[in-house]
């Protein structure tokens, strides 16, 4: 296919163009010219190579790339292209002239040959070999060109062996110079170790002059070390195992190459750099992987009823002696230390409260610690509802108005026990009672709550509960909204010690928690026996637990649990 | 000066924090996230179930918002999305448990959201696998237990507002020798279920775990605030306790 | 756009609420409504979770899954409660009766076997958690707190033993004090997230 080759740059043109893609420079004057198949192939992909170019080691290729790249973009640095079917054309040392060199090839030399600085580095050193080799030239030029061949030959032998490049330069280490070109980084990259090619320096080289490794060629001396590992001499034969070899071992024909085994070819991985959370994951992947693929033991069925044999054990042993204690251990003596200062406290405030006074009775704990509650609840309501009283009842539990019904059924008269309702979210229940007052029972109107507290107020306020986050909403509401109002608390063991606090800043009058509480309240009131009934069995209960706790510790202190922990860690 | 106020500057100071560390952690390197043995079980766990044909269970507690621990519902829908992940979305038997409407409805749109993201054809409207057992704590275990025996589990995780009857859940599926995880709010379920399960967190770890199963900007932002205020509160309680026994305060 | 709007709610409700406690008299009645809705939606969210309770078991019955029996049982216990609630009212002793008679033991035994599964967990602490320092402490305490409880030690009110013994209960208090403020902590930053939308746990 004709096209316009620039006389400037050596871009590859349209026939139409006037001016070149790459320079600019005009075409007006420029014949259209016919590429061959290979160059034409060669030049309009520069990945793909030909078969030979394939079986060149990655240096040379970008070599050639950069040949390429520079060609295109003007770069009065870059050597001479090596056309692809010679690769070794480039470093061609017999000094002959090839006829196949591409016309545009040819433009370029005399292009170079005519401007002093159209050529790089490394093209002036190869002339500079060139012309040393027909004699005459400057010795330090021979040096400098012979260090960067020696360079690439110590390359290809360190390759070869497998052993790491060696960096001559302590600019080596710099990657992503400003005089790099993308190729030199991407080899740099390629290799794991940049290359010592340093257009700006290059350093002088130690090692054998080329001079004498030409001479030795000439002279058919001793073998120049190929960079390459060769395995055998083949010339122009290679299979795809092998590769060429740079730098011509044969005597007679420099330009052909050897065969390298692939295999031997060892090249340096770049370092991945991998994060912690990858690498997590990827431990994660391994350990699953070796999970998987572990052998396992069928599971054994005993182990499952082994564990529900413990427990079916310890159930029946748990019956049997709350049954037993229930039963036949009658009422007990109840401790004395069990009365503590803030169940004193209710009581006064029982005691205190006038025969006609008016409660809020906020019931908020389940149905199954209903027992728990009535237990506690129930002598303080005996002491302060009386007939006279008036009773308001709110809950903010699901089943809160049936069970706060059961618990004023035999106390109190039906008519003097208003209802206000159930609060389905407890905190904006408690504000949105607390925001409005009414004069008495009313029902609910949607959409907004009609309920709130009686416009004259309370005079005390018995919060039932089982959570310690459901009594501590309730005691920051009341608190703030109405803080004269007495407000105490009867609550589960679960509950007690979060509340304690409560009682300790003042927030709250009296608390009773739990049984053993309630224990202590019992203490206090005459004619009450609920507690002391139950007391054995709770006793019974809370030293099978702590028997449990020991034997525990008894029989699993081995060195298995530990080892099992270990292993699942 | 009030204690309000002092409140409000904190609040106003963790808000700062948050918008700064989430910019400056979007751009630049992050704060690192803690890596919990418990959370790598999990995960473990839940790829395991999926690979043997099992079912995952997720019990995200019993309320939306409670009082003494205002930000657990949210916190338990948090991991909702990171645990609805691709594979566990494909392959279907993830089950959601929920005790509470408002935290049921939220669980719900966000499993949809998923699934129909995922395009999985597992998104039919009755099979989601979004539950609710039951309306109070102890009528949600009576409805729970007899599913989680019925059905195999190979993973459950307890997260949110659960009571202590959590650890009746706990045992069914560990009695089967599955995996339990559990990030458990309140102290009464802490404490029974510490005895019970190995891979437990406590206190503010619960609210870590939505950013300790898929790190985010945002929540290494809030982890490195929290950080923070914890320490400044550390800070504060040492020298005021030290100041009260001075005498000073 | 759904996501917008849901993104939006959030934004302002919360705003309105931080806003309303500084002031509140210009915002109280925008609060005062805004509470209304929430106490509104908590309450539909409520019958919301009934209905899909109820769909769930049909769903189950209807499809013959494992476990119909028990939703028979369910949804015939659901039924007559809320017609005889509606026929009786709550304020009738009878239906009061009926429906806590049975309420009550049920939810009693769940209690029972939970005691039950304790002893079990507690005979299995050591070989779950090792000879950790939480668990040597768990261990301690329990049995401190237990022995406690139970009125066993008997001291004088004013004795250098009381006070011991009144550090010994206050200090689990401590510890779950610690647990507290730092879920209190967790908490502002979640809810601060949620209101600078760097969170969406509502929904995608």
């Amino acid at each position: 296919m004709p096209v316009l080759i620039c006389p400037e740059c050596g871009a590859e043109n349209d026939l139409t163009a006037e001016s070149c893609q790459e320079c600019g420079a005009s075409l007006l004057d420029v014949l259209p010219s016919t590429l061959s198949n290979q160059e034409e192939l060669g030049q309009d992909d520069l990945s793909v190579f030909s078969q030979d170019d394939h079986d060149l080691p990655d240096l040379l290729n970008a070599l050639k790339r950069e040949d390429d790249l520079q060609v295109e973009e003007g770069d009065q640095g870059g050597y001479p292209e090596m056309p692809e079917e010679s690769p070794s054309e480039g470093l061609d040392f017999g000094g002959a002239e090839d006829e196949n060199i591409p016309d545009w090839l040819k433009r370029i030399r005399e292009r170079a040959s005519r401007e002093k600085d159209s050529s790089g580095e490394i093209t002036q050193k190869i002339k500079a070999a060139r012309e040393s080799l027909e004699g005459g030239k400057d010795v330090e030029e021979h040096e400098n060109y012979e260090s960067w061949i020696k360079y690439l030959r110590v390359q290809g032998i360190d390759k070869g062996a497998g052993k790491p490049m060696e960096a001559e330069s302590p600019d080596d280490n710099q990657d992503a110079d400003e005089g790099d070109s993308d190729w030199l980084s991407k080899i740099k990259k390629a290799q794991g170790k940049p290359l010592a090619i340093d257009r700006d320096e290059v350093s002088d080289r130690e090692g054998d002059s080329l001079l004498q490794w030409l001479v030795a060629l000439e002279d058919k001396g001793k073998k120049p070390k190929p960079i390459l590992e060769e395995e055998e001499e083949v010339q122009g034969k290679h299979t795809e195992d092998t590769l060429p070899t740079l730098i011509s071992s044969d005597q007679d024909d420099p330009q052909a190459t050897q065969q390298i085994n692939k295999s031997e070819l060892r090249f340096e991985l770049p370092e991945l750099s991998v994060s912690r959370e990858e690498q997590a994951q990827a431990d994660q992947l391994t350990a699953t992987i070796v999970d998987e693929r572990a052998s396992r033991l069928p599971r054994k069925q005993e182990s499952r009823s082994f564990r529900w044999l413990v427990r079916l054990i310890l159930g029946l042993l748990l019956i049997v002696g709350l049954s037993l204690s229930l039963f036949t251990g009658g009422k007990a003596e109840l401790p004395q230390g069990l009365l503590q200062p803030h169940t004193e406290a209710l009581m006064r405030w029982a005691k205190a409260l006038p025969t006609d006074a008016s409660l809020l009775i906020i019931v908020d704990y389940a149905p199954g610690y209903a027992g728990e509650l009535s237990l506690i609840a129930s002598p303080i309501l005996k002491q302060v509802v009386h007939e006279d009283v008036f009773v308001f009842m709110m809950s903010s539990s699901l089943s809160g108005t049936l069970l706060g019904g059961r618990l004023l059924d035999q106390l109190v008269a039906e008519d003097r026990v208003t209802d206000l309702g159930y609060f389905p979210v407890s905190a904006y229940g408690a504000y949105g009672m607390a925001s409005r007052t009414t004069s008495g029972d009313s029902a609910l109107s949607l959409p907004e709550l009609g309920k709130g507290l009686p416009s004259r107020g309370v005079d005390g306020v018995l919060l039932l509960s089982d959570s310690y986050e459901g009594a501590r909403m309730w005691i920051e509401q009341l608190s703030a909204l109405i803080p004269e109002t007495p407000l105490n608390l009867l609550a589960a063991a679960q509950a007690g010690p979060m509340l304690l606090p409560y009682w300790e800043s003042g927030q709250v009058t009296g608390l009773i928690a739990g049984i053993s509480e309630a224990a202590g309240m019992e203490r206090m009131l005459s004619g009450s026996e609920v507690v002391a009934r139950r007391w054995r069995a709770y006793q019974t209960g809370v030293l099978l637990l702590m028997a449990m706790l020991v034997v525990g510790v008894i029989f699993n202190s081995d060195s298995k649990a530990a080892e099992s922990l270990r292993g699942e860690q | 000066m009030t204690w309000s106020l002092v409140g409000w500057a904190v609040i106003g100071l963790s808000a700062l924090m948050l918008v700064i560390f989430n910019i400056l952690f979007k751009n630049h390197k992050a704060y690192p996230v803690r890596r919990f043995p418990a959370v790598d079980r999990l995960t473990a766990s839940r790829a395991a179930a999926l690979e043997r044909g099992k079912k995952r269970a997720v019990i995200l507690g019993h309320e939306l918002w409670s009082p003494a621990y205002p930000g657990l519902g949210l916190g338990a829908l948090s991991i909702v999305s990171p645990l609805l992940e691709a594979e566990q979305v494909k392959a279907g038997g993830q089950v959601i448990a929920a005790g509470d409407g408002g935290l049921l409805l939220l669980a719900r749109q966000i499993a949809v959201g998923r699934y129909r993201d995922g395009f999985s054809k597992s998104l039919i409207e009755s099979d989601l696998g979004v539950i609710l057992p039951g309306m109070t704590p102890l009528s949600f275990t009576a409805g729970l237990l007899p599913e989680l025996r019925s059905q195999p589990y190979g993973s459950m995780a307890l997260v949110g507002n659960v009571g202590p009857e959590a650890v009746l859940w706990a045992e069914a599926v560990a009695d089967i020798k599955e995996h339990v995880f559990a990030a458990a709010g309140p102290i009464t379920s802490q404490a029974v279920l510490f005895p019970s399960i190995r891979d437990l967190i406590m206190g503010e770890g619960v609210f870590l775990l939505p950013g300790l199963l898929k790190a985010r900007t945002s929540d290494r932002a809030g982890f490195l605030t929290e950080d923070i205020l914890r320490m400044g509160c550390i800070l504060l309680l040492v020298i005021g306790g030290i100041l009260k026994l001075a005498g000073i305060l | 756009m759904k996501k917008i709007l849901a993104i939006s709610v959030a934004i302002v409700t919360g705003l309105f609420v931080l806003g309303g406690y500084f002031f509140q008299d210009q915002l109280s009645p925008f609060l005062a409504l805004i509470f209304d809705w929430g106490i509104l939606l908590a309450g539909v969210a409520g019958l919301i979770g009934v209905g899909y309770l109820l769909r769930w078991h049909l769903s189950k019955l209807i499809n013959h899954k494992k476990g119909r029996f028990h939703s028979v049982v369910v949804l015939s216990a659901f039924i007559f409660a809320f017609v005889a609630g509606f026929v009786l009212t709550p304020q009738n002793a009878f239906y009061r009766d009926l429906i806590l008679n049975i309420q009550v033991p049920v939810e009693a035994s769940l209690l029972a076997v939970l005691a039950v599964t304790l002893l079990y967990a507690s005979l299995r602490l050591i070989r779950v958690r090792g000879w950790s320092p939480m668990a040597i402490a768990f261990l301690l305490s329990a049995l401190v707190s237990l022995t406690l409880d139970l009125g066993l030690l008997q001291t004088g009110s004013d004795s250098l033993a009381a006070d011991l013994l009144g550090i010994l209960e206050r200090l689990p208090l401590a510890g779950a004090r610690g647990i507290l403020l730092g879920m209190a902590l967790g908490g502002l930053v979640v809810g601060l997230r949620v209101l600078l939308t760097m969170d969406r746990p509502y929904g995608e």
